[in-house]
């Protein structure tokens, strides 16, 4: 090069770079700044309030570094391709082995104060279903959670049902208990797992053979074997299917003594294209990518109205359906995990049924509004009034547990429903800012 | 702040650049470099930075009552009150921890540990102002007439928190005669990107795989959450000390390219401080090339002053190699790997050199490999020694544990290309094939446009390297969860 030549390179050289930091950096200075992640299911880092003691501490800093990741200009693009150079790194195997354990658990999960609105409830969940699966698989284009449990969590899954059962059963509340298998138990590369094999099955028996003899134990497992080559579980989402959960309602109705409503007397509906949990929690996996599901769900012709209560105002009843189309994915089951739902305009014949649930029992429930007059959706996480108190002074007939046995061998999910039985907490009202994001929250997720 | 974060790349160095080049005065530019790295420091250590402008301050001092009362006991007490001042923060911030602990062991005492938060960087600002101290006394270098000035050498936010260790002399003639130079800037860039790539692309992703073996501390509540080293097959146990070499080679040399990268932008000349350690032949010879500053500090202040070969070298050698290892961290696996490269030098000098002579060189490189990558196993157990003894027995054989594991082929074959760069990275491919090029355009007729394909292509490179840092950086944010987290 000529040096002429050299010193233009040098301005083009210097001009292109500064030229890309700047744009990006104005870029985020004038870009809407959004609240809330939908892939990662999280709040986004909010501008951090300034105050001395944070100041000098680093924290403020920190939050500033944390608000300007959240919010940098095409951050979904940059994730995207970063996760896309990550698998140029090599190759991988059919199968892929996620050890989570210790590495996830440092990620910001146990300090989160600007979660601290939630309650502790949901960040200890968090934590307590993250230790206690072991790790995750990917097999034929299926992502599953390894099951953690063990005999000594059954039982104490089981006592406490039992401790309902025993505080209602001289007032003839009837109670039901469903503990539903994960994917994994169906689908794991055989013979490799074949340690792990049958395992959710023994310990959902062991769940049941401790319960009382009185409760009424519903064998979801065995309808869901016998259909596990249809499309029960979702292959990107840790959740079970609209049909799955169907077969576990037949399940259900068998115990209950119903006939089920067959699946032709509803419309069904899909939605193509869905995304689920482990996709993105295991990074925007490509194999996953390449599989990603469909919502097929069923409506009843008149898809019954319902109300819902938002965990930051228990005192308001927001008009809802039982389906909701426009929430999308597998949030169209009931349209999203509010602590109560109140589904009040079943057949008329005095029956009701308390469920207590967290997003596992979704699509179950949907299918319950054909049978009981008054359903009652309670979400554990969220709820915080007393059961007991609520079966009483709304002369509940039936109560129902459901949970997923990962759910079910995790200690936080018996001792939080335990806590909840006799709970003199008044449901949480809060209208402070954080209402607005809430609000936000929810509508985003519409 | 570091520099491998957005908010340096694209809010900080930009407007920092920006403000600088505003005019050509050189108060006015000293000045906002100063103001920028205090506020590059305060950003991660925001208040301890008194600490940094009162030894600034006290050496500042101290030089100028060197160089008035030259040649009499002023001069002494200067230098030592300079040294004591350094040295001391050093041992009260640093070292009172180990210190305590260590009396508590030995006499058997319950004192109370204090506990300091270590400021960022003040293991290289206090041996920079020292060394301005010691060249002053040494008639080496005039003292710094303006505090403002001196300030700006020690705090400059290139060198301050991580290295080099730039020495006043090597700097002082540009403090007042830099000029705007774009070949330097553009210099900077290019050298500035590599080192970005290096931290983000290879160190981040290596540090990523060490955690998968050896486990983490929990950077939110300090909590070690620690993998049993003792159940690692002897494959993982290899292939985890292996990708910590890389981590620390990258991590510690990417950071050292973006400051001289950013030096240059500047219009500071820094020394090199990393020349492809890894290709040495001998562990001598891996600290003429691995931190450079450092051991020529220890070399030309410590050293020779003591004797150097002449008088007592073994003594010499022992206590230049056990503050080495001291200088790395307040804690007896930095002791003992400082030791056990004295140790290597040593052998090193009595007769191993003169074997590797005789014998073909490919075996002085793997004897250096497995030196240093053994070193940094080391290196890498600060928490406690007996996990060392267990990785030990697992890389050796002695565990019983199995050859290798699911985990470790996966690993493997997930990160092989990645790791086949990093592995070429360690050696000078870049400074080869840039002189033969040089070597090439000098006798070819077609200069112009090989020129010209060239500095097309660093553009786009440098542009590629920021993209993929940033894209990385970017997914860093990255933080799902399987349940809603509102």
């Amino acid at each position: 090069m000529k040096k002429h030549g050299r010193e233009i390179f040098y301005y083009v050289n210097f001009g292109v770079f500064f030229g890309a930091v700047f744009i990006l950096g104005l870029a985020f200075v004038f870009k809407p700044k959004e609240i809330v992640s939908t892939d990662e299911k999280r709040k986004l880092a909010a501008f951090p309030q300034w105050d001395l003691d944070s100041v000098a501490k680093g924290v403020y800093m920190k939050r500033v570094d944390e608000y300007i990741k959240d919010h940098f200009p095409f951050r979904d693009a940059f994730i995207s391709h970063a996760f896309a150079m990550e698998e140029l790194r090599g190759w991988k195997n059919e199968e892929l082995i996620v050890f989570d354990a210790p590495v996830k658990p440092k990620k910001n999960i146990k300090k989160d104060k600007s979660n601290a609105a939630i309650g502790a409830d949901t960040a200890m969940l968090v934590e307590e279903v993250i230790e206690d699966n072991r790790g995750l698989v990917i097999s034929n284009g299926r992502a599953m959670q390894l099951f953690g449990g063990n005999n000594s969590r059954a039982k104490n899954y089981a006592a406490m049902v039992n401790t309902y059962y025993n505080a209602l059963k001289d007032e003839g509340v009837n109670v039901f208990n469903v503990v539903v298998p994960s994917a994994a138990e169906f689908y794991l590369p055989q013979p490799k797992y074949k340690h792990l094999k049958e395992q959710e099955k023994r310990n959902i028996s062991m769940i049941y053979e401790n319960e009382a003899e009185g409760i009424k134990k519903v064998d979801a497992y065995s309808k869901i074997a016998a259909h596990k080559d249809e499309y029960v579980y979702f292959r990107t989402d840790h959740h079970w299917t609209g049909l799955g959960a169907y077969y576990a309602y037949t399940a259900f109705c068998e115990t209950a003594g119903f006939d089920p409503v067959p699946l032709d007397k509803m419309v069904k509906k899909a939605q193509n294209k869905f995304f689920g949990s482990l996709y993105f929690y295991l990074n925007r996996n490509s194999t996953l990518a390449e599989h990603y599901d469909t919502v097929h769900y069923w409506k009843l012709p008149d898809n019954p109205a319902c109300v819902v209560y938002r965990k930051d105002n228990m005192n308001k009843a927001i008009k809802s359906h039982v389906i909701v189309d426009a929430a999308g994915g597998y949030s169209v089951f009931l349209g999203a995990d509010y602590p109560l739902i109140k589904m009040e305009n079943g057949p008329k014949n005095g029956k009701s049924i308390v469920v207590i649930k967290n997003s596992y029992g979704n699509p179950f429930i949907t299918y319950l509004v054909s049978h009981y007059e008054k359903v009652y959706s309670i979400d554990f996480r969220y709820y915080n009034g007393g059961i007991i108190d609520f079966i009483r002074e709304n002369k509940v007939t039936d109560l129902l547990f459901i949970n997923g046995s990962i759910s079910a061998n995790t200690p936080y999910t018996s001792s939080r429903i335990k806590h909840l039985m006799y709970s003199k907490n008044k449901p949480k009202t809060t209208k402070d800012k954080d209402t607005t994001a809430s609000k936000t929250v929810k509508d985003t997720l519409k | 702040m570091v520099f491998a974060s957005l908010t340096f790349l694209y809010f900080f160095l930009p407007l920092s650049l920006l403000l600088y080049y505003a005019t050509k005065n050189f108060f006015y530019r000293n000045s906002i470099l100063t103001l920028f790295s205090l506020w590059f420091y305060a950003w991660g250590e925001p208040v301890w930075i008194i600490l940094l402008l009162f030894s600034a301050f006290v050496d500042w001092i101290n030089a100028l009552i060197i160089e008035k009362y030259k040649g009499t006991q002023w001069a002494k007490w200067g230098l030592v009150s300079s040294a004591v001042v350094n040295l001391g923060l050093l041992a009260i911030f640093k070292y009172s921890g180990f210190i305590y602990e260590n009396i508590n062991a030995v006499f058997g005492l319950n004192l109370e540990v204090p506990e300091f938060s270590l400021p960022i960087g003040i293991s290289f600002y206090s041996f920079h102002a020292l060394s301005y101290t010691i060249d002053v006394y040494r008639g080496q270098v005039k003292a710094q007439k303006s505090y403002w000035n001196f300030l700006m050498c020690v705090s400059m936010y290139h060198q301050l928190v991580a290295g080099p260790i730039v020495r006043y002399a090597h700097i002082a003639h540009e403090i007042e005669h830099r000029k705007f130079n774009i070949a330097d800037i553009s210099a900077g860039i290019n050298r500035f990107c590599i080192g970005l790539f290096k931290k983000v692309c290879i160190a981040n992703v290596a540090g990523d795989l060490v955690t998968v073996f050896f486990g983490d501390t929990d950077p939110a509540t300090k909590d070690i959450l620690p993998a049993d080293i003792s159940q690692l097959t002897f494959a993982e146990g290899w292939y985890a000390i292996l990708m910590y070499s890389i981590q620390i080679y990258f991590d510690f040399s990417g950071y050292s390219d973006m400051a001289i990268g950013l030096g240059r932008m500047y219009g500071f000349h820094y020394r090199e401080n990393f020349i492809y350690p890894y290709i040495s032949r001998s562990a001598t010879e891996f600290w003429r090339r691995w931190h450079v500053s450092l051991g020529s500090f220890f070399r030309d202040y410590l050293y020779i002053p003591l004797g150097g070969n002449k008088y007592k070298p073994y003594r010499n050698l022992f206590i230049v190699w056990f503050l080495t290892g001291l200088w790395h961290g307040a804690s007896w696996n930095f002791i003992i790997w400082g030791l056990y490269f004295g140790f290597l030098i040593l052998i090193e000098r009595l007769f191993l050199q003169k074997a590797f002579d005789a014998i073909p060189r490919i075996f002085s490189h793997i004897y250096l490999l497995l030196v240093a990558v053994l070193g940094w196993a080391i290196f890498y157990f600060e928490d406690s020694l007996a996990r060392l003894g267990d990785l030990f027995r697992v890389i050796f054989g002695l565990s019983g544990n199995d050859f290798a594991n699911d985990r470790f082929w996966q690993t493997l074959w997930a990160n092989f290309y990645w790791m086949l760069l990093a592995f070429i990275l360690c050696m000078p491919v870049y400074t080869f094939v840039m002189r033969k090029l040089k070597r090439y355009m000098v006798q070819t007729q077609y200069r112009t446009s090989i020129g010209t394909t060239v500095g097309v292509s660093i553009l786009a490179f440098n542009l590629f390297l920021l993209y993929l840092a940033t894209a990385m950086l970017v997914a860093g944010s990255y933080n799902p969860f399987i349940y809603y987290r509102f």
